[in-house]
């Protein structure tokens, strides 16, 4: 059996990432509004906990959390398969502001409010996820956001008894949110290349007969299948930010695939070499870095052309990249 | 019968050397009235205002303890208190946010107040 070297490549399959799903969904979701009005304008701190008590001078202050519970529940039948899951997580938006006019004050925290629930008219709101670049690339679609199931929004002034000094409001808001389904497939470090087998017969063998012994060797590396994957490190990033898109060609079962790959932006080729390791974001692959992409939704393509005789040519999912 | 008049025997005797000089615009409680001086203890404590999941934003309770006998007409919610830096401690500018009953029944009563702030963000036009 091959092995393949754990220390620097953990997953045949694909990078396991440090992070979880909604981790990431969270870090995406405060970077977009950190772009957007009025938080780009008038937010003077952006957080992603309450860890630490805010401080006067934070005030406008925006915090995008991750608040009790995420739950995973089960899906699918975990009973006799790889376990799977549906994740919901709440995720607590907090923006506080001073005003000394209560009803100007409450007029900013519903317009702060309104300004984040119209990233729902965005088209692609529920593909936030793949913004961080950092998800497992070999099945996007299981991180992105299935729906928002609920969305709480209160106005808070002050403490309970309003007696502190300072003017201010908080719109506090959650959202429940629904991961589509996350699923811890085995990673499996060996290679399955043969299977031998042997049979006796009569089992048990009888001392008083001569046996019928019969021994085979299937190598399974006669049924090679590609896994051609594209990704990039980011995704609905404003114009002029550095992005890589990334390939990955691997086997299950065989050798590692020989060949060119090509990296095509809506039809034209931008790249292409031969695959080859860049760990530890992908094991066989080709990169391209670009900041030049226009603002705009761009398709990438990429195709693999084998030269090693033992896998045919192979088109990657095309992946689709929003700039803003 | 009580044996002490806590105004006359205690509290004007006191503010004499504690209370601090403050300023007095009655918007609401007088309106059309102009600004006066007056006097009172102000004090202030940290609070802390519980935010969203648990968050905390820390913050300040301020008050001005007057005497109520030297107020013909009390200050209300909205009027306006300038309390200059006296004596090496700092004041602020503050709004009545809060005065209800009589005091703490010897002639005090103690005035809730809100800081006057810079609007942060601006407010819309």
């Amino acid at each position: 059996m091959n092995k393949i070297d754990t220390k620097s490549f953990a997953d045949p399959i694909g990078p396991v990432f440090a992070n979880s799903f909604a981790w990431l969904m969270r870090n995406v979701l405060l970077e977009r509004l950190k772009l957007m009005p009025p938080f780009s304008t008038d937010v003077v701190k952006f957080s992603r906990t309450n860890a630490r008590p805010q401080q006067g001078e934070d005030i406008p202050y925006l915090g995008v959390y991750l608040i009790p519970d995420e739950e995973l529940n089960g899906y699918g039948k975990n009973n006799i398969g790889a376990s799977q899951f549906e994740d919901h997580v709440n995720v607590g938006f907090s923006y506080i502001i001073q005003n000394n006019d209560p009803e100007i004050c409450e007029d900013l925290l519903d317009r702060a409010h309104w300004a984040i629930m119209s990233l729902l008219h965005d088209p692609d709101w529920n593909k936030w996820p793949s913004t961080m670049g950092s998800m497992r690339p070999r099945n996007p679609d299981n991180v992105m956001i299935q729906g928002i199931t609920k969305v709480s929004r209160r106005n808070v002034f002050g403490n309970i008894g309003k007696t502190n000094e300072t003017p201010v409001g908080e719109m506090q808001m959650e959202w429940m949110i629904t991961i589509g389904a996350l699923d811890f497939e085995p990673i499996i470090n060996d290679l399955f290349q043969s299977v031998s087998f042997k049979a006796i017969y009569p089992w048990p063998e009888d001392p008083n007969r001569q046996s019928i012994l019969a021994e085979w060797t299937i190598d399974t590396t006669s049924v090679e299948s590609l896994l051609f994957r594209l990704w990039a490190d980011r995704n609905g990033q404003p114009a002029g930010t550095a992005i890589t898109f990334m390939t990955d060609v691997m086997s299950k079962t065989g050798p590692m695939p020989a060949g060119t790959i090509h990296i095509l932006i809506d039809g034209v080729e931008v790249a292409s070499g031969a695959a080859a390791s860049g760990l530890p974001a992908f094991a066989n692959g080709l990169a391209y870095t670009t900041s030049s992409l226009a603002a705009g939704i761009h398709m990438i393509t990429a195709n693999f052309v084998a030269s090693d005789g033992i896998y045919e040519n192979k088109d990657a999912d095309e992946w689709t990249q929003t700039v803003i | 019968m009580a044996l002490f008049n806590f105004t006359d025997q205690l509290h004007t005797l006191t503010f004499e050397s504690f209370a601090r000089p403050v300023t007095v615009t009655p918007t609401v409680s007088q309106p059309g009235q102009p600004a006066y001086s007056s006097r009172g203890y102000f004090g202030t404590k940290e609070l802390d205002i519980i935010t969203e999941a648990g968050g905390v934003l820390s913050d300040s309770q301020s008050y001005l303890d007057i005497i109520m006998a030297e107020f013909p007409v009390l200050p209300r919610q909205g009027d306006t208190i300038d309390i200059p830096d006296h004596q090496s401690v700092p004041g602020g500018s503050f709004m009545v946010l809060d005065l209800a009953g009589v005091g703490e029944g010897s002639g005090l009563i103690t005035v809730q107040l809100r800081k006057v702030v810079t609007n942060k963000p601006a407010s819309p036009p």
